[in-house]
């Protein structure tokens, strides 16, 4: 007797405590799930890093310093500029050449790189065989260096092995390393005068030929480093060459994550992401709850017309790869209470799939109830519905960026002989994708935001 | 008496016209040179009247010979044929004559065997002695021929100067420079003198060996050298492991500090150290 006692006070007392746990609920109980995105232009201290500036010092880039009648040349300019640049960020700014081997340079060099003495080459023919831009050896330094910024003046001529095996991992390895420290990669690209020859031009009988006639052809700055000096390196760039004409201009960052912030973090989710006939709904409230989770809580119909909309400049990192699959998590709560007070529990629903994302050229649209529309749930229920938005695949939008400056080697003897003006890149877009593969291995489903439609469904 | 007289000068003036009909056949400036006569004049066949080719036909059937035209046509085309013949002997000992001057002025030149020829020809084509299709051959290049390229030319960006490689000699020349490729990187190995050492560093120069190296400028640089790949497996710089090339060769790059660096370098075969240099790069 004395056991059933035992065991009816205790059930009792626990009834009693969950009663008491669940007056006035107006949300029912769950996690709330927070971004896990590190903001890379937030990441880094305060201080500032060296900056290690490499100047490709192959004989062809001497095209780009000697004039080309009726072409705009503006590497001079540019090569000035980055000197400026590089210069104000850094603490110190340590500068080097590099073809086949890296050198150190002393300032009187530094002076020299504008002019075409910089690119001449009076060493035997092996020695001046440098045409190959050896970029695996900056990615290196710059693995072993994360803290300094690394900025490439380029013309960024690959040949199909320096793309292939060992020589990729040269390249993926230190890149992998590099993005997961949270550095991005900004690749600038000036379509520039040249009058010059372009030597090492793979043939489909497995020799190389030269070319004379290119009259434009585009040199890279590479920047390796946090996003803000990335950023202000291209801004200084675009706005002083190319702020009304950005025909000649182009830009990619490659990074681990193209997601720029979480929306419920900086608390830019408002009413305006729902259709502004939403707030003329009865009993319309929007309002963040703790702080972090926005709640559009109304009494809707069948009518109701829910469509939540973000702009994609809002969550996507300008001139990245950007995002090529969004998803949607949603959980639904029901209570046959539609007064708060009311309200003493909310029971999980399993609706299966209520709503629907696309993605526009501008926007990221989460068209609610479309899957299960409102008129067929049930009426005088108070509905909790939390959707949480993901980004789950980074996109390809920077290699599409540079296809049009870009010819691949089973393609360039074929667009040689075509005697173009302006001369293509080498396995640009084959680079670009390798930089893009890596960025894309590095990500990491990131939630974007999260919002909840609390509302009473009337007949 | 009359009589006498009459006859006498019919005598004289038989003798005189007998004695004079040689100084008649005089020279004259039509005669063809080195002759006394005209220069034979051909009709040729298809020029002849018809009374001419009735005639020489005439000839032919009734007497078994040339006609007058057609022996003089034949003379004719002798004639020609002699003329031929002394041209061509004059043009074949201007070219015996200019080749062995040719011959010993090559004697006079430098071997270019010996010469990394770092281009080659991409189709069959010709070397000229200007840059222009108009000018000169100087050889034809067969598809695949060695190239020693030298320069490209200041008036016509679209042609090269170059040496092409035939045994032993070189023929100067310009090229289009659409057919000339370039060949595979060459690699360069190992001086002999070098490669006795278990590791040696090529590149930059010691300022001390295996001791000190002094650079203008602080930053990175990339050190080059070689192991001696039988005695030597594995190479280690600064506690950390670098690739030996299939050439011998190793390179890695390393930062110069104001203060200078100190760099490590072990060598080991099977796991076991075998050669180590420390040395430090200092700015200059």
């Amino acid at each position: 007797m004395k056991k059933v006692l035992t065991q009816i006070s205790i059930i009792l007392l626990v009834l009693s405590i969950s009663s008491a746990q669940s007056n006035e609920k107006c949300s029912p109980d769950f996690e709330m799930s927070k971004s896990s995105i590190v903001n890379n232009s937030q990441n880094d201290s305060l201080e500032k890093g060296e900056v290690f500036v490499f100047f490709d010092q192959s004989t062809t880039m001497q095209g780009f310093t000697i004039d080309q009648p009726g072409q705009e040349n503006l590497y001079v300019n540019i090569v000035d500029d980055i000197q400026q640049i590089a210069e104000n960020i850094g603490s110190d700014t340590i500068y080097q050449n590099f073809g086949t081997e890296i050198n150190p340079m002393s300032d009187r060099e530094v002076a020299k790189v504008k002019t075409p003495k910089f690119y001449e080459c009076s060493g035997s023919s092996v020695e001046c065989n440098n045409q190959f831009s050896s970029i695996k050896e900056i990615f290196s330094i710059a693995e072993d260096e994360p803290a300094a910024t690394h900025i490439v003046i380029t013309h960024l001529n690959l040949q199909d092995s320096q793309l292939l095996a060992s020589d990729r991992e040269s390249i993926t390895d230190p890149l992998t390393s590099i993005l997961k420290q949270g550095k991005s990669i900004g690749i600038i690209g000036v379509m520039n005068s040249f009058n010059g020859k372009i030597d090492n031009i793979p043939l489909r009988s497995g020799d190389y030929t030269e070319y004379l006639d290119a009259e434009t052809r585009p040199f890279y700055i590479l920047v390796i480093g946090n996003q803000d000096n990335i950023n202000r390196i291209k801004d200084n760039i675009e706005e002083n060459h190319f702020s009304s004409n950005k025909e000649n201009f182009k830009y990619a960052l490659i990074t681990s994550s193209p997601i720029l912030q979480n929306l419920n973090e900086n608390k830019l989710i408002d009413e305006n992401n729902m259709p502004t006939k939403l707030a003329r709904e009865e009993n319309f409230n929007f309002s963040y709850m703790e702080d972090y989770l926005p709640v559009y809580k109304f009494t809707g119909n069948k009518q109701t017309k829910l469509k939540f909309k973000i702009k994609n400049n809002q969550i996507v990192v300008p001139g990245s790869t950007g995002v090529s699959k969004f998803s949607i998590s949603e959980k639904v709560w029901t209570t046959n209470k539609t007064k708060c007070k009311d309200i003493k529990g909310w029971n999980e629903a399993n609706f299966g799939t209520l709503s629907e994302i696309t993605q526009n050229n501008d926007e990221l649209v989460i068209d609610l109830f479309t899957e299960k529309p409102l008129k067929k749930l049930f009426r005088g229920v108070r509905y909790f519905y939390k959707i949480d938005v993901f980004a789950d695949k980074p996109g390809n939008s920077s290699e599409k960026e540079f296809s049009d400056w870009s010819v691949n080697s089973s393609d360039i003897d074929k667009f040689t002989q075509s005697n173009p003006v302006s001369f293509k890149t080498l396995n640009l877009e084959k680079f670009v994708s390798i930089l893009n593969a890596v960025s894309g291995d590095t990500f990491k489903k990131t939630l974007i935001a999260s919002f909840v439609v609390n509302f009473n469904l009337t007949k | 008496m009359k009589n006498k007289i009459l006859s006498n000068l019919i005598k004289f003036l038989l003798i005189f016209i007998l004695c004079s009909s040689t100084a008649m056949a005089h020279k004259s400036k039509k005669h063809a040179p080195g002759s006394d006569f005209n220069p034979i004049v051909c009709i040729p066949e298809d020029e002849r009247s018809k009374s001419q080719i009735s005639h020489d036909k005439m000839v032919n059937n009734l007497f078994h010979r040339l006609s007058k035209l057609q022996q003089d046509c034949a003379l004719y085309d002798i004639e020609q044929l002699k003329i031929g013949q002394s041209q061509l002997e004059k043009l074949l000992r201007e070219i015996e004559e200019a080749k062995n001057k040719l011959e010993q002025e090559l004697e006079n030149a430098a071997i270019c065997g010996d010469i990394n020829f770092n281009h080659k020809s991409k189709k069959a084509t010709k070397l000229f002695v200007k840059p222009s299709l108009k000018s000169e051959k100087v050889a034809d290049i067969k598809s695949g021929a060695n190239l020693l390229y030298i320069s490209d030319s200041a008036s016509n960006k679209k042609w090269s100067f170059v040496l092409l490689k035939t045994d032993k000699k070189c023929s100067p020349g310009y090229i289009q420079k659409e057919f000339i490729s370039k060949k595979n990187e060459v690699i360069k190995k190992a001086p002999k003198e070098v490669k006795a050492d278990l590791i040696s560093i090529t590149k930059p120069n010691w300022t001390k060996k295996e001791k000190l190296i002094t650079v203008p400028a602080s930053g990175f640089i990339t050190i080059k050298g070689f192991v001696d790949t039988n005695k030597i497996d594995q190479i280690i710089v600064n506690e950390k492991e670098r690739q030996i090339n299939n050439d011998d060769t190793f390179s890695f790059n390393i930062r110069v500090k104001d203060a200078g660096s100190e760099v490590r370098i072990v060598g080991n075969k099977k796991g076991q150290t075998k050669k180590t240099i420390t040395f430090l790069i200092k700015v200059q």
